[in-house]
């Protein structure tokens, strides 16, 4: 009983920060994307503020989200069969589990979900780093660069991770 | 035959002069010279001076720089440049700079003058000054030339008097310990006595200059031995040299150190500037130009050839002058270098290439280099700041009271025409003026002496300098003044503190605040240069980034005689950028630390889950590799 209890609250959680790190990540990249691409400008005014108050948000909650999901991504002999067999041509190892391979695994949600984490560390760090008394400004402008287009690619994976989420919901 | 006789005479003008062109020598050059002062007669030759002629039979003349030295150095070339140039409608103005400030605490007058068309400054013909009589009041700190030179139409006889105030060269370039600019019968004194033709040789350590040319009457002839001597048995002087005959050769010939870079401190003269702090203002507890106490000297970023076309040293200044060394001589040039030169520039004279080290870029987007670095640090308030050329610093009698006018206070860090933000020193206009249309037209000098003099005649005015305390009522009285005596077509007004005051239809005193008339004038600092570790942003963001930083929050003095009309503005309302934001985002840095430490510990969260599910993969492939699953 009191294990159910503990699922269904990190479950809630997990929700939360979810959609908490969605409606964060929509701001950022409005405020973020906007100025740049569609006025030609660098971020500034009021929505570097929002930018920088939301980045933490995302950040936070990509971490949460790190712990509470992360058992769930993981990768299981089922996810590739293609690269099991691989390995079985190389060690000779025969696999043991083979109901696996007809199961649909959400291999596409588990990498943008890793991806997701991954991209994150470069994507704070690079403005993180950038705030401290270690870099000059050509390092500066370097950073923000990588800040930007990691940025670029950090989004097309969340849309991807998003779409893919919804389309197992609705299959479900 | 006649275009043969144009052309020759053409290539003779164009012919260089002896020292209009160096021949690479690094060596100091020896100038030693005879003397030649100006003929009575237009068109006739120099007079060359010989320091024992018979004063009974002939004038002993003042040797003129332009006969002495424009024998070897092109003139013609040389008032071509900066410092001679304003009068010229063609020079190029530049950047805004600092004007010519008239101050009468009697009429209640502080007006920005400048034959430059800087936007905020008035003419002085617009403000009934002459060229001569501009150069009486303001000549002091200048090399010569420019107004000084000017022929007087109207005073044709007194400029045959006074003469005009040539180039004086040595201003700058003599190094010798006894160049006089300052003293009680130095050069600012000679002019403001009326002895243009005498200034120089004031100046030069070589000569005594007595009396007065403003005493003189219309007809008195400098060149008529019989008119000297007999303006010499009267009570007022006429202008008389004597040469110190020690300095003089066996054949008249007399040694100048000239140096072709100019000593500091020869600029200093005109170019001083002290910032009256809670401390007082005293120099030896102020430090000098970081360039200054690492060797450097003044021209060595300011520069120029034989044109004189200095460089004034800001960005985008190469797209006025024609000086080829305009765009390595800014700050950037120099420190950053120029990225379309064809060889590397950063780093001359040693320049240190900034590193900038956790500054945001978009901070050299929206600042100058000197909004950082020049000039004193930041206080609540901008400091009073006293200037040569505004308070006449180095010359005989100089009040000292830190309230003399001009009120000039810096620095006010305010938005530039080029969209960046750089301190600034400030001067709030009062004048007398006619409004037509939406500009104004200053009411001409005398006419105010007169009519506001007397009305203001009875007041109190302070003996240190400081404004009179003027009243709604003393306002009301100028203005209906001036309007009887029908001095204008428009509307007769008074601007002070930013704001307009007329008479409305039913005479009673209305008041227009921040008229587009009425703004402040603003021109940028450039000196002095802290070093990095005294730059704004050295401790910490919020130096400026802070809700009360005096860079956005300090308080400009709004300055003006009227008592009732004195207020304070925010720094900020120079910048054009939304209070509320900037409040906002200074509160951010408060919570910037966290913010950080928020960042760093996810981060560090997010590191261990991949370091751990990395691991746990690793774990697996090794087993899979060994054959156990």
């Amino acid at each position: 009983m009191k294990s159910k209890q503990k699922q269904s609250i990190i479950v809630i959680l997990r929700m939360l920060a979810y959609l908490l790190a969605l409606v964060s990540f929509v701001v950022l990249a409005l405020t973020g994307f906007y100025p740049v691409l569609i006025l030609g400008e660098h971020i500034s005014g009021y929505l570097v503020m929002l930018h920088v108050t939301f980045a933490p948000v995302l950040t936070v909650c990509v971490a949460v989200l790190a712990v509470l999901w992360a058992s769930n991504c993981r990768f299981t002999a089922g996810d590739w069969p293609w690269f099991e067999r691989i390995v079985q041509r190389i060690t000779s190892v025969k696999s043991v589990d083979k109901t696996a391979k007809s199961k649909n695994s959400g291999l596409g949600q588990k990498i943008t979900f890793w991806l997701i984490i991954f991209l994150t560390l470069p994507l704070a760090l690079s403005i993180v780093i950038s705030m401290f008394h270690l870099f000059g400004t050509h390092w500066q402008e370097l950073l923000l660069g990588f800040h930007r287009y990691i940025a670029y690619i950090f989004t097309v994976v969340v849309i991807v991770h998003t779409f893919l989420l919804i389309r197992a919901t609705a299959i479900k | 035959m006649l275009a043969l006789c144009f052309s020759a005479g053409a290539a003779e003008n164009e012919q260089k002069l002896l020292g209009d062109e160096s021949d690479g020598s690094r060596a100091h050059p020896i100038h030693r010279l005879e003397l030649f002062a100006e003929p009575g007669e237009q068109d006739a030759e120099p007079v060359k001076i010989d320091p024992s002629i018979n004063t009974e039979e002939e004038v002993l003349l003042p040797f003129s720089a332009r006969r002495t030295c424009g024998r070897c150095h092109s003139y013609g070339i040389i008032d071509k440049g900066w410092h001679f140039n304003a009068v010229d409608p063609n020079a190029a103005s530049g950047r805004p700079g600092q004007p010519w400030i008239y101050v009468d605490a009697k009429t209640g007058t502080q007006i920005p003058l400048s034959y430059r068309s800087w936007p905020g400054t008035f003419k002085p013909a617009r403000f009934g000054l002459s060229d001569p009589a501009f150069t009486k009041i303001f000549g002091r700190q200048t090399p010569g030339g420019g107004a000084g030179e000017t022929d007087d139409e109207v005073e044709v006889m007194q400029q045959y008097v006074s003469g005009k105030l040539e180039i004086n060269c040595l201003s700058c370039h003599n190094a010798d310990p006894r160049q006089d600019q300052g003293s009680p019968s130095g050069y600012a004194v000679q002019i403001s006595r009326g002895n243009f033709r005498w200034a120089t040789a004031a100046s030069s350590g070589l000569a005594t200059v007595t009396g007065s040319a403003n005493d003189m009457d219309e007809m008195y002839d400098p060149f008529d031995p019989f008119s000297v001597e007999s303006a010499q048995s009267g009570k007022n002087k006429p202008p008389t040299i004597t040469y110190h005959k020690n300095v003089f050769d066996h054949d008249n010939s007399v040694f100048f150190n000239i140096v072709r870079e100019v000593p500091s401190h020869r600029c200093y003269f005109c170019h001083s500037d002290l910032y009256i702090g809670e401390d007082g203002a005293e120099k030896w507890s102020e430090d000098e130009d970081i360039h200054l106490k690492s060797g450097m000297t003044c021209v060595d970023c300011h520069r120029h050839g034989i044109d004189h076309n200095i460089i004034r040293g800001y960005p985008g200044e190469e797209d006025v002058s024609d000086n080829e060394l305009t765009a390595t001589s800014s700050c950037e040039g120099c420190h950053l270098g120029e990225h379309s030169a064809s060889k590397p520039t950063a780093g001359r004279l040693s320049a240190p290439v900034p590193e900038h080290r956790g500054i945001p870029a978009v901070h050299f987007e929206r600042l100058t280099c000197t909004a950082c670095h020049s000039g004193p640090w930041p206080a609540d308030e901008p400091h009073f700041t006293k200037t040569s050329m505004a308070h006449r610093l180095g010359t005989p009698n100089v009040n000292k009271a830190s309230e003399m006018l001009p009120h000039i206070a810096s620095p006010v860090f305010a938005k530039q025409a080029d969209g960046k933000i750089a301190p600034h020193k400030l001067i709030w206009p009062a004048f007398w003026g006619v409004l037509r249309g939406d500009s104004i037209t200053p009411i001409e000098l005398g006419t105010v002496e007169k009519v506001i003099g007397e009305i203001l005649s009875k007041e109190d005015f302070p003996f240190s300098g400081d404004w009179p305390e003027l009243t709604d009522d003393h306002i009301v009285k100028g203005l209906s003044a001036l309007a009887s005596g029908g001095s204008a077509e428009g509307k007769v007004v008074y601007v002070a503190g930013g704001r307009l005051y007329s008479l409305n239809d039913s005479n009673k005193l209305s008041e227009q605040k921040d008229h587009p008339a009425a703004k402040p004038y603003l021109w940028p600092i450039g000196h002095d240069v802290r070093p990095a570790g005294q730059a704004l942003g050295i401790r910490y963001c919020t130096d400026c980034h802070g809700t009360r930083a005096p860079f956005f929050f300090g308080d400009v003095n709004v300055d003006t005689p009227v008592v009732a009309a004195r207020e304070a503005k925010k720094m900020i309302e120079f910048q054009d950028i939304s209070p509320f934001y900037t409040w906002a985002f200074a509160s951010s840095f408060v919570f910037r630390p966290w913010m950080k430490i928020v960042l760093i510990c996810s981060c560090a969260l997010i590191s261990l889950v991949l370091l751990l599910y990395a691991l746990k993969a690793l774990g697996c492939v090794i087993k899979a590799l060994a054959g156990e699953d």
